[in-house]
């Protein structure tokens, strides 16, 4: 069984916005699954929609074989889900906010209190678990959020956006907990993002999106394959050798190469024997942002910009 | 069946101990909300029944004010609940809410009574200075049966939950923050105005008697006076229909348009 089919869904807003154009995926189970486009691709339309807070316009959506809309509320029972925003209630303190969780998911009682102090201690929450959410910073707060998620052993878990809007040392501890949770459970996980590196460290399987649609899905190592072959770069004085496929300008020797590591010292060896000084060698591994070059057109952080300034034309426009 | 019935019974029980939980983290505020009527019963209540333009038969003027007061209190917090959850919503703390396995029923039923939570707490703080009041300070005389000051609390919960489901469905429909406090405002005065809060009923055009009939806050305030200070409760049966009857009318249509307010 796959752990979400999504077929050709569409999501129109207010019968104007077309946010969700046409998308299909599977997610197996057991994988990370990552969402990978700027703002405003939608990808949190399509969560939404999976975690039955959204109606969609067409299409269908199935979460572990219960379809939506008519098995709403078995789905719910299967997931757990970390919305964009932040959703944990500041007004309370960290441990009142899994017991509630805890509460609505069915748990009573003793039992209820010694999961969330388990949460706590897994998390690494406990000593702050009396402070008024308020108070925490960013990475607590998301990591309590992921505990809140977590409190019903779901078999589906979808975070939106973990890391937006956390520096770097707290977005690896993000990253760590949700790595931590995965091998322990074998759950699914779903996750959104517009970091190309946060993808690439989590995933198994990518979908980049770009305005509504799914440009390509695979697995990142698939992806950057279709994004061409790394290469070696060489800085040298003299005329190197012939290398097959090899580029040389301006003292810059370049060569493609489906495994840099393991070809470098070859490579090295062969420049210096015919005589040429070497000044220095790197490797320019493809990346994921030339496979979202390749596939969608653009930079994503250009994309970012542009659907930025569009937002924010937009809301002028609504004050105005 | 009877199983899923306890766990949404269970559900509507862990939304209230959510706002239970919210307002000991903030006393101030019921403090705050309190001075309201209170500041509305002696400013009001003094100069009006100093004036006895008023028709109040027995009773005094500012006994017969005080169930309205203790109403006014309760409206005002529930009436603006509805912006709560936009807030709510806004925040992201809704989805949680709405993501867990929960019917939507339960939920608006939940946030009603979440409503009543701090209507208990301003309720409790405005009847003990209205006791207090009424001991020789002010010419309040209140029926001596204290089962019958302490059944005022059920009723509270009662006037709450349908005003917050008011509120909810306005939030429902209006869906910003500020068209629903616009509408929160401009529904205040009114339902306070045209119950027999501040006076009877009889005293007003037959239009505003027409709007007071079917004003859920008269059938609240006249179980509260029943309460307070005749111990008539001849109507109390019909008050306590008409409120429950509002309050399921008020559920259902919430959880059918709640769908609209994520959208
Ligand atoms: N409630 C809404 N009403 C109208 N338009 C919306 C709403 N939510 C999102 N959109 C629009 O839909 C598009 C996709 O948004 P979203 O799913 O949030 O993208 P992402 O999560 O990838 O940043 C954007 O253009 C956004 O402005
Ligand atoms: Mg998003």
């Amino acid at each position: 069984m796959k752990a979400i089919e999504i077929r050709d869904i569409v999501k129109v807003y207010n019968k104007s916005v077309k946010a969700v154009d046409g998308v299909s995926f599977d997610v197996d189970e057991g994988i990370v699954f990552g969402l990978l486009g700027p703002n405003g691709a939608g990808k949190t339309t399509i969560i939404k929609m999976i975690v039955t807070l959204l109606s969609m316009t067409q299409g269908h959506v199935s979460v572990l074989g219960h379809a939506r809309p008519k098995e709403d509320y078995f789905i719910r029972n299967c997931i757990g889900y970390v919305p964009q925003d932040v959703s944990s209630d500041a007004a309370l303190t960290g441990y009142e906010n899994l017991l509630i969780s805890a509460k609505l998911y069915g748990h009573r009682g003793r039992a209820a209190k010694e999961m969330c102090e388990a949460i706590l201690h897994q998390l690494g929450l406990w000593e702050a678990r009396d402070r008024i959410v308020k108070t925490y910073s960013g990475g607590m707060i998301r990591k309590l959020e992921i505990g809140q998620a977590m409190v019903h052993d779901p078999k589906v878990l979808i975070l939106d956006e973990p890391t937006i809007g956390l520096d770097p040392v707290a977005r690896k501890q993000v990253w760590a907990s949700i790595r931590e949770l995965k091998d322990r459970t074998k759950m699914t996980v779903i996750i959104t993002t517009h970091y190309m590196e946060e993808a690439d460290q989590l995933c198994d399987m990518i979908a980049i999106m770009s305005i509504g649609k799914i440009a390509v899905i695979g697995t990142p190592t698939e992806l950057k394959a279709s994004a061409g072959t790394g290469s070696i770069v060489l800085e040298i004085k003299g005329t190197p050798p012939e290398f097959p496929g090899a580029r040389f300008e301006n003292g810059v020797l370049t060569i493609p190469s489906d495994d840099c590591a393991r070809e470098l010292p070859s490579c090295v060896a062969k420049v210096a024997s015919s005589g040429c000084e070497i000044l220095s060698a790197r490797i320019k591994e493809v990346t994921l942002e030339d496979a979202f070059v390749k596939h969608v057109g653009t930079r994503i952080d250009e994309m970012d910009q542009w659907s930025s300034v569009r937002k924010t034309r937009k809301l002028a426009r609504r004050m105005a | 069946m009877l199983s899923r019935l306890k766990r949404e019974i269970y559900n509507i029980l862990t939304i209230v101990e959510l706002e239970a939980r919210r307002l000991r983290h903030d006393y101030a505020d019921i403090a705050v909300r309190s001075a309201q009527p209170i500041v509305w019963l002696l400013v009001f209540g003094t100069i009006m029944s100093q004036r006895a333009v008023i028709p109040t038969g027995d009773v005094s003027y500012l006994t017969f004010v005080a169930p309205g007061v203790l109403a006014q209190a309760v409206l005002f917090v529930a009436i603006f609940f509805g912006i709560m959850l936009v807030w709510d919503r806004d925040s992201g703390n809704l989805a949680k809410l709405l993501v867990a396995p929960a019917s939507r029923i339960s939920l608006v039923l939940g946030k009603c009574f979440s409503a009543s939570v701090r209507a208990i707490a301003q309720a409790v703080v405005v009847l003990t200075i209205i006791i207090i009041l009424s001991f020789g300070i002010l010419d309040i005389q209140l029926f001596s049966n204290p089962i019958y000051i302490l059944l005022t609390i059920p009723v509270v919960i009662l006037i709450s939950a349908v005003a917050a489901g008011i509120s909810i469905l306005f939030a429902t429909i209006f869906r910003t923050r500020e068209r629903v406090m616009g509408f929160g405002q401009l529904l205040t005065l009114p339902l306070f105005f045209t119950s027999s809060a501040l006076y009877p009923i009889t005293w007003m055009p037959w239009y505003l008697q027409w709007f007071a009939k079917i004003n859920p806050l008269t059938y609240g305030v006249d179980l509260l006076r029943g309460l307070m200070v005749t111990g008539d409760l001849s109507g109390a049966p019909l008050d306590f229909a008409v409120l429950v009857g509002y309050l399921i009318v008020l559920v259902l249509a919430c959880s059918a348009l709640f769908r609209r307010m994520m959208e």
